[in-house]
């Protein structure tokens, strides 16, 4: 006989995933049982509200989550750390829906769906981010993963979009399973599956050189690798990117790494404490490798998306540096740099939505130029969005790269420093290259002309983009207030 | 000891009944052709003859449908930890079903005014 | 001893799921590297049920089972891009989707 007992569910805790999954829910149904022309309209405020309503939820949990503690048979954290995390995820998850807007025309025939999907994504990845044990982990994971693969190619009538759809879900199936595998071996070796007694039960059996749990975070390492893009588990990043229809790949390169990169701190932290030194080189290694390949291949790109697709890359190796560091500093820094960080994303991404809009082919450098006289706002943004990337001050990532470097000073690994350094140095290239091409006047133009007079009237993406360009810049003369924010949240880990 | 072996035995039975009773009906019931023709000689497989000549195609209906049955069909499998502890959960598992059941409801809505329960 | 310890069962296991990480990299045919990710799945749940019954817990026992019922939506999702591709009669080799190339 087993004793079942009532777990107690605390709702609220659960708020915004739940909110997120309604929204999904109603903007399936609306795309069937409302008429056809008006389903676009119907999903996309369903998905607007659902993120607005989750954002409010976790901004609520921030402030009433004072004290972290377990929940929901403790298979869910209910903390300022996952909090924090959800509400960039619901403000990027907003910003998408923003940018898909203009999207219509495209996505007409799929239109509840697409929004349904946002929203069912963005409810899997606010409920990662507070998962506590490794199933909730797995499950987390594949619920938005498997939103995302058919986002990617949701526009089945490009061969692109399609490809991109297959290819991610071939690489991404093979880091779930990696991920899997792991989450086995660690339970086979500690006989738990929460975070925070997988970490007892390494203390109180001695388990620290076990190498049934260290095979099994070798592989949970890889998983979450492939999930948060970091070199060498990338290879489906450029393209995915390049081939998923441009708003997604906005939501995907802002959202999908913050959650996979917080969650990746949450389980690392709180569940082999442990096993520091291994995991800590480990990861240590991974962003070297990431700062480096994704910097040299941006440079030699001129798909301006492919581009963008490998300095995500290198952004996520500054942010493994925070992991890395393993200390409360690091945690900051890591909550802090994804604030501008999802913002110049979406926002350059947004940029690149109209301006493929305009073109009706992918976006090569040259075709950037003379945006920034066209259509002062998108160029401007861009711009800054590029600054941003590069690390430089009146942006908040420069901020972002200050506490990442300081925080491994702060352990003692300034080599790590140096190679964050250089790596800047080399990205300065070509965000730069993509800042010339804006402000030169070329022949292109003059072709754009016969195409159509002024360019199209599309509010709801310039309020998105006018928004990122807020965050990043406000977050870098808001810093303290944000910082402060951070702080609390990372507090709540068991560093 | 019996007692311990006595469902394994029936379910044995059965198990064995089961088998033998089509082998048996089909010998009783089947109306055989007089003489032997090139399907006959066929081997046979669970009613299912040698396969399909190589140049047919599956309609797209046919894919469909049965990507939709494993779907919903492995959904069943949540179930089965749910039966096990019902009685000690009372309503709260009893809620938990209902909740369960109105997400796939809302699919299953879906599925049916898309039309992909229709066969073309 | 009443049979095989869990580190057999554990070789199984490892066995299935380097088969199909074997199956991923070097097959072509998208429904065989679907097929070989199902098998890597299969092993890490062959792993966390062996393991569930050597710790006397339920805990892996029920993670397998969420887990056969994530498999099967992967797939599915995966089946459905394979046929659309399929239907466009697109090369169904996965060394020749190379629309996207940088």
């Amino acid at each position: 006989m087993i004793a079942a007992t009532t777990p107690k569910v605390d709702w609220f805790a659960l708020a915004p995933v739940l909110a997120l999954l309604a929204a999904s829910g109603l903007a399936l149904l609306g795309a069937v049982l409302v008429p056809r022309r008006r389903a676009h309209g119907v999903g996309g405020v369903f998905a607007a509200l659902g993120f607005a309503v989750a954002f409010v939820l976790s901004a609520l949990l921030y402030v009433d989550s004072g004290e972290a503690r377990n929940v929901v048979a403790e298979a869910i954290a209910r903390d300022r750390f996952a909090a924090l995390a959800q509400l960039i995820v619901c403000g990027a998850g907003l910003l998408a829906v923003g940018i898909s807007w203009s999207e219509r025309p495209r996505v007409e025939e799929h239109a509840g769906e697409y929004y349904a999907l946002l929203a069912a994504a963005g409810a899997g990845m606010a409920f990662l981010v507070a998962a506590n044990n490794l199933m909730v982990l797995f499950l987390a994971l594949e619920w938005f993963s498997i939103s995302l693969y058919v986002l990617s190619a949701i526009r089945a009538d490009r061969v692109e979009s399609l490809e991109a759809g297959l290819k991610y879900l071939i690489v991404g199936g093979f880091g779930s399973a990696a991920l899997l595998f792991g989450s086995a071996l660690v339970y086979g070796s500690t006989g738990e599956l929460m975070f925070g007694r997988i970490a007892e039960a390494t203390r109180a059996q001695g388990l620290e050189s076990d190498p049934l749990l260290l095979a099994g975070l070798a592989m949970v390492i890889t998983g979450l690798g492939f999930k948060a893009s970091a070199a060498p588990f990338h290879m489906w990043t450029p393209d995915v990117y390049d081939g998923a229809p441009t708003p997604v790949t906005a939501f995907m390169s802002a959202a999908t790494k913050t959650v996979a990169l917080v969650l990746a701190m949450r389980v690392l932290v709180a569940a082999f404490p442990q096993l520091d030194e291994f995991w800590t080189l480990a990861i240590a290694a991974i962003a070297c490798i990431s700062l480096a390949w994704g910097n040299l291949a941006a440079l030699v790109q001129r798909n301006v998306k492919r581009m963008l697709a490998y300095s995500s890359i290198s952004h996520a190796g500054f942010m493994l540096i925070a992991i890395a560091a393993n200390n409360e500093l690091g945690g900051r820094a890591l909550l802090y740099y994804l604030i501008p960080y999802s913002a110049m994303s979406l926002g350059a991404f947004a940029v690149l939505a109209a301006r493929e809009r305009e073109l009706g082919r992918a976006v090569a450098l040259d075709d950037l130029g003379g945006l920034g006289w066209e259509r002062p706002l998108l160029g401007l943004s861009l711009w800054v969005f590029m600054l941003g990337f590069a690390g430089l001050p009146l942006t908040g990532g420069f901020w972002g790269k200050f506490l990442v470097f300081s925080a491994a000073v702060e352990r003692g690994w300034t080599w790590l420093v140096i190679v964050g350094v250089v790596a800047t140095a080399v990205s300065l290239y070509y965000y730069l290259s993509v800042v010339r091409a804006l402000y030169m006047r070329s022949d292109l133009e003059v072709r754009l002309m016969p195409a159509g007079g002024s360019p199209p009237r599309e509010g709801l993406l310039q309020a998105a983009v006018a928004a990122c360009l807020a965050v990043t810049v406000g977050s870098f003369f808001a810093v303290q207030p944000l910082t402060d924010l951070a702080e609390a949240a990372a507090k709540q880990l068991p560093f | 000891m019996l007692d311990n072996w006595l469902p394994f035995l029936i379910y044995a039975l059965f198990a064995l009944a089961i088998p033998v009773s089509m082998v048996v009906m089909s010998f009783a019931f089947a109306q055989r052709p007089a003489k032997r023709t090139r399907t006959r000689g066929l081997p046979f497989e669970s009613g299912v003859s040698q396969g399909p000549p190589k140049t047919q195609r599956f309609t797209v209906s046919f894919y469909l449908t049965a990507m939709l049955f494993i779907v919903f069909d492995i959904e069943i499998v949540f179930l089965y930890p749910l039966a096990v502890i019902l009685n000690e959960l009372a309503w709260f598992a009893f809620l938990e079903l209902l909740f369960f059941i109105g997400i796939l409801v809302v699919a299953y809505v879906y599925v049916w005014r898309k039309g992909a329960l229709e066969w073309q | 001893m009443r049979g095989p310890d869990v580190t057999w069962y554990l070789a199984v296991a490892g066995t299935l799921f380097a088969t199909g990480a074997l199956g991923v990299l070097l097959r072509r045919s998208p429904l065989i590297v679907l097929l070989s990710i199902e098998i890597m799945l299969n092993g890490a749940n062959l792993a966390l049920i062996a393991f569930a019954r050597a710790h006397g817990q339920e805990d892996g026992q029920i993670f397998a089972l969420a887990v056969m019922a994530v498999a099967a939506s992967e797939v599915v999702v995966g089946l459905g891009l394979i046929v659309a591709m399929a239907r466009r009669r697109l090369d169904l080799d996965v060394d020749k989707l190379t629309a996207l190339r940088g």
